[in-house]
Order: C-alpha cells, then structure tokens, then sequence
C-alpha cells in the first residue's frame, strides 16, 4: 500500500496557515472596530469578533498539533492504509473547515488502531506453522531427550497487555471534572493575557471606567524613551534603570546560584555524617518570607551592620548607595534565597543516577573533576535545563526581593531616582495612573522571556540526555 | 623505583605472565606496590572529604547566619544595634521589644486575616485540583491532551501579564471599592488563585504513577468514577496532597503582591503587608527602630518555622517531585 497521507498533509498544512492569517486578520479587524465603537453596543460584536479570531488562531495550533502527533504516529506504524478510505476522509477535509480535518484524522487514528487490535497475530502456534521448521515433538529416542517446542512471545491465548477499558472512552463526564477548573482558568489565565496585549496598544486606558482613547503602536515607544506623550511626559527610568538592573541580576545570579547549587548538591550526596540535618539548614530559606528575610538583610548590610563591621570597611549599601553597589546586596540575597529549591531539584536528581556509571567511571579510575564534569553533569542535565529555564524566568520577574531590601524602587540616593526598579517594579508603579504603559511593559516583559526560554530550548537540544 | 619511572617505556618493556598453554597476558608494571597504591588512594579520600565537609560547613554557616543575626537583633537594644562595633550577643536581652511590637503591630487582626485566606485559598485548591488531575490523569475523553498542553503553555507566562486585568475583572465584580467589606477583601484574594496548573501537574503526575489496575477492579466492582476518585485515588495519593497543602499554605503565608494590590483598608491586610508598611520610626530622630522591626520580623517567620519543622518530609518531598524526569 503506497503513502496517500503526504498528499493530505501538504493541503492540511496549507489550510492551517490560511486559518491562522484569517484569524489573525479578524483579531484586528475586530480590535480597531473596538476602537472606533463609541458605545457598549458596538462593543460587544466587535470584542466578539477578536474573540472568534483568537478561536480560529487557537484552532490552527491545535490542528498544527494534531497532525504532526498523527503523522509521527503513522510513520511509526507503517504508513499504509486504505487509499480509498483517504480519498473519502480528503474530500470531505478539503469541502469543509479546518476542524472537521482534524476530527477525520482522529478518526483515522481509531480506526487503524482497531486495525491493529484485529490484525495482531494471536499466540497460539497455529498462526506460525507455515513459517516454522519442522521439529518433531516427543521423545527422540536417539539423544534420549523430549522434545517440546514453546513459543517464546505471548504465550496466552488472549490479549495480556495494552488492554483499553472501551467503557471508559470518550467519556464526556470528563468534563465535568474538569469545568471548574476551566471556568476559573479562563477568567483569571487566558482572559487576562488577551486583555492585556489589548490594552498594551490602547492609549490611555483609564482602568476605572474602562475607557480608553484610541489605538496606538507608541505606548511600546513610550517605555522605551523614544517619544512623549501627548501631554509631555517622557519616561527615561525604564531604559536607564529597569531594564540594566534586570539584565545584570539575570546575567549573575542564575549561572552562580546554579553552579553553587549544583556544587552543594553533589557535595551533599557525597558525604556520609549529618546529611540529614545540612539539607535541612540549606532548605531553610525556601520557607521564609521574602520581604521578612529581606529587612535582615538591609539590618546586616547597614551602614553601622555588621558586613562592614566585620570586614573593617566603611559602605553605605543599602540607603544613600549608588546604583551599583546597592546590586551587591540585592543579588547576594537573590542568590541565598534561590538556592534551596535548586539544592533539592539537584539532590532527588543526583538520587535518581544508577550507580553503574560511577562503578564504571571508577574501573576506568576517572578522577574526580572529570567524574563530576563527564558523568554527573550529563547524567543531571534535564534537572539543570529545568532550573536553568525556571531561574531565568524568575529572574526576569524579581520584584519581591527589592521591595524586601529597599523598601521602595530606589536606594533613595542621589534626588530619589527609583534607581533600583526593576521591570516587574515598574509594572507595578504604572499600575494605577499609567496603566497603557504598564500593559506594555508587561508585553514587552512576556515577549524577552518567550525569546529567552525559546533560545534556551533551541540550545539544549543536543546537550540533554533524557 | 625512581629508576623505573625515569626510564621511557615501549611496548617491549611489557611483562608478559603466561597463564596456561593458550593465554598469555600482557602486563605493564605501575611502579608501585599495592600497598603504597592504597594507601595514597586512601590518604586522597580523607583530605576529599575533609575539604567537602569544610566547604559545606562555611556555606551552611552562610545559609544560617541571617536567622540567627535576626534573632539577636530582635533582642537587642536599638542603640546597640546602630553603634559602630557590633555584638554577637545582646548585652541585654530585651524581650521588651516582643512587647512592644505586639502592642504597636496589629498582629492578631493580621494572623487571622492571613489564616482564613489561606484555609479557603487551600480547600479550594484541593478541590479543585483532585478534580482536574483525576480528569486528566484516569478519564479519557477527546480533546483531553489538548487542554493538557494548554494549562502547561499558560505555565510559562508571567503572572505579572495577569495582574492589570485581573484587577480590573475584580473591580468589576465589585470586590474593590470604597466601601470594601472584609467579605469581599477575602473573595478577592482567595478566588483568583483558587487554581494553579503547577499543582495539576504534580497530582497528575502522581495519579498516573497508581495503577489502572485498580481504576478496572473498582469499575468491575461497579462503582462510579466519583466514589473511585474519593475512595481510593485521595488516600493513595495523601503525601502529595499533603504536600500541596503545605506548599499552598506557605504560599498564601509569603504573598505580597497581590494582597498589597487588592485591599484597601490597612486592616485587611495580610501579614506581610503589614510588616512592610508598618513602620518603627523613631518619632525623635526619625531613623526605624531595627530592634522592634527584627522582632516583627521573627514573630512572621516563627509559625512557618515550626510547620516546616514538622512537616519537612513533606515540604521537601513536595518540592522534589519537580525534579523526577517527566
């Protein structure tokens, strides 16, 4: 039987881009006649419009989804299915939308898995006796042996593994499990990042009311200090402060905490005495508050605290401080609170290595840098590409710990520029009076963490071991 | 033996041992005896192990000084804590600071708004999160891993993209607002984050990990989804829900933002809220009173001290279940 299938995944591939131009297109159809509407009544179909685009895009996913699992799946099995069955199925797929084709591919899908099930050869020795050399069975008087032939695969004569409770498909009270999660999920998750890159493009949304003046690209222009807004304003704090402070507490403390963390992993694992009780002490300030452990630490890093006391030295770090000392603090405080998670994702990693490698690194007589370097870390990497994503993530969105050290966006310095904010602070201060360029800031935010993480994932293809 | 390592080797210099009419081993001599070849492997492991456990000691002093510099803080007098030369012991231990920050801060009223939110934000939590990881762990019906990898896809955005509009949706509800009951300061903290797809996932996880088996006897047996859920799964898969429990309560515990975001009235705040912006100034010289504020710092920190105490299996084993692969 030849391969059909490719015909249908060129047309399939074709359709799913054109539905997600369209969707895309009715998205902003339906944006700019949002903005033009005066009044609720225009509102609603034109919200209603952005709706349905957003649907058609999401569908154009799921259908890209769906046809690579088929296709890997069917490349898997064999690739070869009734031709005419195809013709049937592609006809239809190609009259009608783009849904319908995914529900015919997952029909496909169950009936070839039927196929499957029916066609399976079944255990017993019959099936096989065309192909099986010919052994008499019994006693061979000449070696003074019996003889038995056995099959060695399956050797009941009904289905043992894989077996599908066919009561329990497609069981739509699934559903029902499921809406409260779904309704609360859809309110307070997917609503909410709809509405937000809405409002990133509207110009002067008034979060009371709900109004806003019209549809704009400069409110992404405006965070960055390129233009001003209609009334003057000119906004340099972003560029000058949130984004470096960022971008230097990403850079330093994920690589450090990462390789400290992973140092006191191994270094746990490896000792024998008071394990128990230094996991415990190296877990503690995962259970602190942020902002509690915070105000300790603008105590010992005062002017009067005891760093400078016990170093001699004489820094004001926390209040009156410029921008960059201040970092020192902050990021020594980033570091000792994000440890503890890593310290334990590393440990029930490290737990999870069969210990073979290490006999065999150790008849090789490895020493032990390349032990840790050659075995370990391979061993360990879907641990560290986990906690390397989660950490950049968290890095990009660190807020808690400078509320927690300064009190406030600045280290009220030099004419009290907020010369301490971060890109979530800001977010956070424009909240109330400047809320299009908080929506901004926090699409900006979302789009540098996608790249991120997207980078991050490209890289990792060949260096993780599962 | 100095001669023998000066000396270059080929592969003539090979000793050849003969075993039996058919094997010959071929065998390069270390230079060593056996024993000295011991004895400096074991000389090696002693001063590995002491180095790790010195460096492990030095970092868990770091790891633990802050606790302990906030509990001496706390008992310090406030001109002892701002003079030049610093003690590691209160000269006086004043446990009048406790005192005074327990009649200054309003802790009562601030624990109790903390505990009710963050028993309702739990059972809420587990309500709901039982019902999805079952759904999407043992039912089957279509559409399901879809829904699946959209709840993981909504992981990797940053809350902070949420916030704007949720606040705007709980203002629109009427929870905001001048005349901000306590009712509706705790349905607008709570009901937002009545959900989290992380702990979907982990009971998901854990739900997998039991047997169908067991789902193919109960439905022999005839009993419905619902009692198999409440019956058999729950008390199954108890340490992680426990777990959750725990997690969840901690967080609650340790929430800053959007408490801060969403009450109005300084009464309905949360507990580190109120720490935050309670303030020990010193009306005279205008400088904060760290020994008051250590002291509301150690009575913030004491409860989830000692539930991790007692539940650290938990907590621990909780966080862990990131870590196993898939």
């Amino acid at each position: 039987m030849e391969k059909p299938f490719k015909i249908c995944s060129i047309i399939d591939l074709v359709k799913s881009l054109l539905e997600l131009v369209g969707g895309i297109a009715l998205i902003l159809v339906g944006a700019i006649r949002l903005s033009a509407a005066s009044d609720q009544t225009e509102r609603l179909p034109a919200a209603g419009l952005a709706f349905l685009g957003a649907i058609l895009v999401i569908i154009s996913f799921c259908a890209f989804y769906w046809l690579s699992s088929f296709k890997k799946q069917h490349a898997a099995l064999g690739n070869n299915y009734d031709a005419k069955m195809v013709f049937k199925y592609g006809i239809l797929g190609i009259i009608f939308a783009q849904m319908p084709t995914a529900v015919v591919s997952l029909l496909e899908r169950k009936e070839w898995k039927k196929r499957q099930l029916i066609e399976r050869p079944s255990a017993s020795n019959e099936l096989f006796a065309e192909t099986r050399p010919e052994i008499p069975e019994g006693y061979d008087a000449e070696r003074k042996t019996i003889v038995r032939v056995i099959p060695t695969k399956n050797t009941k004569a009904y289905q043992t593994r894989g077996i599908e409770d066919i009561g329990s498909k497609n069981n739509w009270k699934g559903w029902l499990y499921l809406a409260p999660v779904i309704i609360l999920v859809a309110i307070f998750l997917i609503y909410p990042l709809i509405n937000t890159i809405f409002i990133s493009f509207t110009d002067n949304y008034k979060y009371a009311s709900g109004t806003f003046d019209g549809l704009t690209l400069t409110n992404f222009t405006y965070i960055l200090g390129l233009t001003d807004k209609a009334n003057g304003a000119h906004e340099a704090y972003f560029v000058r402060y949130a984004i470096p402070n960022t971008l230097l507490i990403v850079i330093i403390t994920v690589p450090v905490s990462t390789i400290l963390a992973l140092l006191i992993a191994v270094a746990l694992n490896s000792i024998k005495w008071f394990q128990k009780i230094l996991q415990t002490i190296f877990f503690l300030p995962y259970v602190t508050n942020a902002i509690a452990v915070g105000m300790v630490f603008s105590v010992i890093f005062d002017v009067n605290g005891i760093v400078n006391y016990l170093f001699g030295i004489d820094k004001t770090w926390i209040y009156g401080a410029d921008q960059y000392t201040a970092m020192i603090p902050l990021m020594l405080y980033i570091v000792w609170s994000s440890i503890p998670f890593k310290i334990l994702i590393f440990l029930s990693g490290l737990q999870g290595i069969d210990k073979q490698y290490y006999q065999a690194a150790q008849i090789d007589a490895a020493p032990r840098y390349k032990v840790l370097w050659r075995v370990t870390v391979p061993l360990l990497s879907p641990q560290i590409l986990y906690i390397l994503i989660t950490s950049f993530i968290g890095a990009w969105k660190e807020y808690t710990s400078v509320v927690g050290l300064f009190n406030g966006p600045g280290t009220r310095g030099k004419g009290g520029d907020p010369n301490m904010e971060t890109i979530v602070f800001y977010i956070y201060e424009n909240l109330n009076q400047n809320t299009s360029a908080a929506a901004a800031a926090a699409v900006f935010l979302f789009a540098i963490i996608l790249a991120f993480t997207g980078v991050q994932f490209l890289a990792s293809k060949k260096r993780v071991h599962y | 033996m100095a001669q023998q390592q000066a000396t270059t080797k080929t592969y003539i210099d090979f000793k050849k041992v003969k075993v039996n009419d058919h094997i010959v081993l071929s065998l390069e001599e270390a230079g060593k005896t056996v024993d000295a070849i011991k004895r400096a492997e074991k000389v090696s492991r002693v001063i590995l192990t002491i180095l790790t456990y010195v460096f492990i000691l030095a970092l868990a002093l770091i790891v633990v000084f802050p606790f302990y510099w906030m509990i001496i803080t706390s008992l310090k007098q406030n001109n002892e804590i701002r003079d030049s030369v610093q003690t590691f012991f209160p000269t006086i231990v004043m446990w009048s600071n406790y005192v005074h920050v327990f009649q200054v801060f309003d802790f009562t009223n601030y624990m109790f708004n903390t505990i009710v939110v963050a028993i309702f934000s739990t059972l809420g939590t587990l309500l709901t999160t039982v019902l999805a990881a079952f759904a999407f762990a043992r039912l089957k019906f279509a559409g399901r891993d879809a829904v699946f990898a959209i709840f993981l896809m909504t992981m990797m955005i940053p809350g902070e993209m949420m916030v704007i509009s949720n606040y705007i949706t709980v203002a629109s509800f009427g929870w905001l607002g001048k005349n901000q009951t306590r009712f509706d300061a705790y349905l607008a903290m709570i009901v937002p984050f009545w959900t989290s797809v992380f702990y979907i996932y982990l009971l998901r996880q854990n739900f997998k990990q039991i047997p169908n088996e067991l789902y193919l006897a109960a439905k022999v047996d005839g009993k419905s989804d619902w009692s198999f859920l409440w019956k058999v799964m729950v008390p199954l898969a108890a340490p992680t829900l426990i777990s959750i429990t725990i997690l969840k309560f901690m967080g609650t515990w340790n929430s800053y933002v959007w408490p801060n975001l969403v009450t109005n009235q300084s009464e309905y705040r949360l507990i580190s809220n109120g720490l935050r912006s309670s303030s020990f100034v010193d009306i005279d010289a205008g400088i904060t009173e760290y020994g008051y504020q250590m002291a509301a710092t150690v009575a913030v920190t004491v409860p989830l001290f000692l539930l991790f105490i007692f539940f650290r299996k938990y907590i621990m084993k909780g966080v862990g279940r990131a870590g196993i692969k898939g």
